[in-house]
């Protein structure tokens, strides 16, 4: 936030951009780690300890941890890959469960006091994720029909007259290989991106608008800016579970399909 | 500080650019949490899941066995029950027996106890008429002599009329033994 | 109680394989105009820039479009039917 906040004490208030997303290296020049990586390792090794307390002592009557965890997994196992997948499904919830604890935390980091930066708008985390889904769906379809049987039930569904396999075959091939990891990613992150924006957009604001543009007007402003950034934390916090959910889900649907007859 | 940076964004950095360390990052922290919680969280979740239901299905199980069990009291007592009526009923009749047989035992009993009195009181009454009648004999005799006295104390003026007198009072007598000897064999008859 | 035991019985999975259906239907539809615009649009982008004619790229973005909307009539609107 450090350009922005520079940018506030110049002259006039300048809207923070996509500078705002950029860090330098948490521990000085020349150090490697910037703020978003230590996000995502402090929030990999939180859920890790969490869910290792959860699942501790696991007890036929769960305590307050156990149940939360539990909870959290059995929505991902039931919710999720059972619905969508249905029961083969349950062989994924493993990676399933993964992606979305750690896409909740990554989201949730936005709106975490003192952190207040969602890892997932840095379009690296949700990129690599949504490779890794692809990857896992085509594979999965891959080894159930062969690599030709795939490619063929893929792009050249039957009942359509040859010619026309020119015109769809390549949309075919973009949508499943390229669109859907796409979509996957872009969603994600300019869900987190967009949200992280405004969020810093009410709070600078308001600051500005209190302490540089002062004034009966400027303080009146200012407060019901940084009163809506809070309702905008709300609203922050309830959009960055649905988007961890949203992928966790279109990851599962997929899977899915790969795993159906048709396809 | 700048990631790649692709041709469209001009100043600032792009959002679309991946930095290439943060993917090796995140591809680290996922994969190393994906291992961990595979390992040591799911496969205890997953017991504990089953485990409910097997606790579940296991009380339902139960249940059955309880109630089954609860069935099969209540037809051993039932059984139990109609064994002790027929108990009952059993000795009911035993003793309606019994009671028969006393009662029998009883009567048979008082019959021999009122025939002995009866034969008894027969033998005595023989044996008083037999005393009576040895009595009377001996008694006639002295009657005979007290007639005469009389007789002969009386004067004698009408000869036929004494001589009446006796004969009457022998008749009298007979009769009167007879009399005597024929009532009491008709009282024991 | 936490959602823990599964839940599988056969009423409740062919809700949800009706409910996933359409789901996986509304994305990939999407997925497929946007695909069918990108690849015609941009075929015709590249015929455009070789014959110097702007004109092959609302050509191609228009094929584009009708080819991914026939898919997804292809792919979900048929099967409906049956």
């Amino acid at each position: 936030m450090s350009s922005s906040v520079l940018a506030v004490e110049g002259e006039g208030f300048v809207s923070p951009g996509p500078g705002t997303f950029v860090y330098p290296p948490a521990f000085g020049e020349g150090t490697f780690v910037t703020k978003p990586m230590l996000i995502v390792i402090l929030g990999s090794l939180a859920v890790a300890v969490f869910f290792f307390l959860a699942a501790r002592r696991a007890a036929m009557v769960p305590g307050k941890t156990q149940f939360v965890g539990e909870s959290l997994y059995g929505f991902v196992r039931n919710s999720i890959a059972l619905d969508a997948i249905g029961k083969p499904g349950l062989k994924y919830v493993p990676y399933l469960a993964t992606v979305f604890f750690f896409l909740a935390t990554l989201n949730i980091s936005g709106i975490l006091p003192l952190v207040q930066f969602p890892a997932t708008s840095r379009i690296a985390i949700p990129l690599f994720l949504a490779v890794i889904s692809c990857i896992l769906f085509n594979a999965i379809g891959i080894k159930r029909e062969g690599l030709g049987g795939y490619f063929k039930n893929m792009m050249f569904p039957s009942g359509i007259p040859w010619p026309v396999y020119i015109l769809l075959a390549p949309i075919e091939f973009v949508s499943t290989i390229i669109i859907r990891p796409l979509t996957l990613t872009l969603r994600l992150t300019f869900n987190m991106f967009a949200g992280h924006l405004v969020l810093v957009l009410f709070i600078l604001g308001g600051e500005y608008l209190i302490f540089e543009y002062s004034g009966v007007v400027g303080i009146a402003a200012g407060t019901v800016a940084l009163l809506g950034s809070l309702v905008l934390t709300a609203f922050e916090g309830f959009v960055q579970l649905l988007q961890a959910y949203v992928f966790t889900l279109l990851s599962a649907l997929y899977i899915g399909g790969a795993l159906q007859d048709e396809h | 500080m700048t990631g790649p940076v692709l041709w469209w964004a001009v100043e600032e950095p792009s959002p679309l650019a991946p930095e290439p360390a943060e993917i090796v990052i995140g591809l680290i922290a996922f994969t190393l949490l994906f291992l961990f919680l595979k390992a040591k969280v799911y496969p205890i979740f997953e017991k504990t899941f089953a485990e409910r239901t097997a606790a579940i299905e296991g009380g339902i199980a139960k249940a059955e066995k309880a109630q089954a069990e609860a069935a099969e009291a209540l037809e051993k007592y039932n059984a139990q029950l109609a064994e002790a009526r027929n108990e009952a009923g059993r000795i009911r009749t035993e003793a309606q027996t019994q009671r028969a047989e006393i009662v029998e035992e009883a009567k048979a009993e008082a019959r021999t106890e009122a025939k002995r009195i009866l034969d008894a009181a027969q033998s005595q009454i023989e044996s008083e008429r037999q005393q009576a009648l040895t009595e009377l004999r001996r008694e006639v005799g002295g009657l005979a002599v007290d007639l005469a006295s009389r007789v002969v104390g009386e004067s004698l003026e009408d000869e036929a009329r004494q001589r009446r007198t006796v004969e009457r009072f022998l008749d009298d007598l007979e009769g009167r033994e007879d009399a005597q000897a024929a009532a009491p064999a008709g009282a024991a008859g | 109680m936490p959602s823990d035991a599964p839940d599988d019985s056969s009423k409740a999975e062919s809700e949800r394989a009706a409910g996933r259906e359409g789901e996986a239907d509304a994305y990939g539809a999407l997925g497929l105009v946007i695909s069918g615009v990108l690849v015609w649009g941009g075929v015709g982008f590249l015929v455009a820039e070789r014959l110097d004619n702007r004109l092959f790229v609302m050509l191609g973005l228009l094929l584009g479009m009708g080819a991914g909307l026939y898919l997804v009539w292809f792919r979900y609107g048929r099967q409906r039917d049956q």
